[in-house]
């Protein structure tokens, strides 16, 4: 093997990267709120049990769940002109992005509203809670602690599938860096350079829902934040 | 409203054979990584629920290196790293090996739960018949995580065909690249990904429907 490793080109371009980087915390953001809400209102309109409406949700989310991103990307990104809806590559990315994140949101979401037994409202208010109370303590909470671990590994999935936008080139990270590796074919070192970007990015958020999750959502949630490390680092 | 594209011919049957066989491609990458993704998730689960505090901060470090990089970035990676210490491989393992990795670390996430919910009084109670370590694992712990352990199985097994569509882009002709070749004659991109789709969609669907399926069957 008589390669030499040269990460200068990174060093070079490092700002260029940056704003990659940023671009794609930027895309990845706008569209988990997106698809978020989009899923949530899908998922408050199954729970209605209007027949077409379920089915029609029910289908979504399947294609969804079912199909690869790339394809759905393809087809949002290619096909759209064809019926005479001209789309750049951005928006074009955020529209598919928050499309695939809906379709998952509004099964996790649903299945975060049928974790709520009507026994339960019931029960808080035979202890007298206010309204308030009722949603904060007997419908919020415990349907946060059922969703919480799919809704963050699913806002990660987010963030890493930003990548797969380079395929219509839009300008995120990965394809910030496949581009600056036509000046001088050092691929490997770019790659494996911004690979270390996605990690710290996406270990940040693991670390910040399981901090909230932690904090807010668990029975240990008094203790110390060392036992709290001690459950990220060993886990 | 096709005058403004220039296209060589139209789609024919001979393309939708090609997707088909296509298709094949991506069944045999998929079922190339599940199995080696499972030798190696077995191992990395055993790590993740063992005692020892090094072998779990390893493999911790390796589930989420694995799981924390994009896998179009650990197929870049994968395809210019081979490249460069020239080591030639037929195009299916090298299209698979980013997969195994990817599919062994979420593999052995989900062993390491199923692992950890076992209940304790079965290895105590294995300890005081007399089992060694390694045949409580093989005699008792194994059968019962295998068990409950095919359904989310199924599930990585979905995730990862859905995964193989962007082996595509360093070029392996798999489904979704034959797709992009047609594609490039014909200029027609709603009726070939409509396709596409479709036939993603049936194997995914079976395969999911199956897992659902099983889930009930299983049920300990």
């Amino acid at each position: 093997m008589n390669y030499q490793f040269d990460f200068s080109i990174v060093s070079i371009n490092l700002s260029i990267l940056l704003q990659g980087a940023a671009n794609s915390i930027i895309i990845s953001l706008v569209s988990i709120v997106l698809g978020f809400s989009l899923g949530l209102i899908f998922a408050l309109l199954r729970s209605l049990n209007i027949k077409a409406i379920k089915y029609f949700i029910i289908c979504y989310v399947e294609l969804i769940r079912n199909t690869p991103f790339i394809v759905q990307l393809f087809i949002i990104y290619y096909v759209l002109p064809r019926i005479g809806i001209y789309v750049d590559a951005y928006p074009a990315g955020i529209i598919a992005l928050s499309l695939n994140c809906a379709g998952y949101a509004t099964e996790i979401l649903r299945a975060g509203i049928e974790s709520i037994h009507e026994s339960q409202i019931e029960a808080a208010r035979s202890l007298g809670m206010t309204y308030f109370q009722i949603f904060r303590y007997a419908i919020l909470k415990p349907a946060l602690i059922t969703i919480f671990p799919s809704l963050s590994s699913l806002f990660i999935t987010i963030l890493l599938g930003s990548s797969v936008l380079s395929a219509i080139s839009t300008p995120e990270l990965t394809s910030i860096a496949y581009s600056i590796t036509a000046y001088k074919y050092r691929h490997f070192e770019i790659f494996s350079f911004i690979a270390v970007f996605y990690l710290i990015m996406s270990n940040t958020l693991s670390i910040i829902f399981k901090y909230l999750e932690f904090r807010f959502l668990s029975i240990e949630g008094k203790q110390s934040i060392l036992k709290f490390f001690k459950n990220v680092l060993i886990g | 409203m096709n005058n403004q594209f220039y296209t060589a011919r139209d789609l024919n049957f001979g393309d939708i054979i090609f997707m088909l066989k296509a298709s094949l491609t991506t069944i045999e990458l998929t079922i190339i990584a599940i199995a080696g993704g499972m030798l190696l998730g077995v191992l990395v689960g055993i790590g993740r629920s063992s005692s020892n505090v090094i072998l779990r901060v390893i493999t911790k470090m390796y589930v989420e290196l694995f799981r924390g990089i994009p896998i179009l970035l650990q197929i870049f990676i994968f395809y210019y790293g081979l490249k460069i210490f020239n080591v030639k491989l037929p195009a299916l393992f090298s299209a698979s090996i980013s997969f195994i990795f990817n599919v062994s670390a979420n593999i052995g996430e989900t062993l390491k739960g199923i692992i950890l919910s076992i209940p304790k009084n079965q290895w105590e109670s294995s300890t005081s018949l007399g089992f060694s370590k390694f045949s409580q694992l093989w005699y008792i712990i194994m059968p019962q995580v295998i068990r409950s352990a095919i359904p989310p199985s199924i599930g990585i097994m979905v995730g990862l065909i859905k995964d193989t569509s962007l082996a595509s882009i360093v070029g392996f002709v798999e489904l979704t690249r034959a797709g992009g070749l047609i594609m490039s004659v014909t200029m027609d991109p709603f009726k070939i990904y409509l396709i596409i789709a479709i036939i993603y969609f049936i194997i995914c669907f079976f395969l999911t429907q199956s897992s659902r399926w099983l889930e009930k069957k299983l049920i300990i």
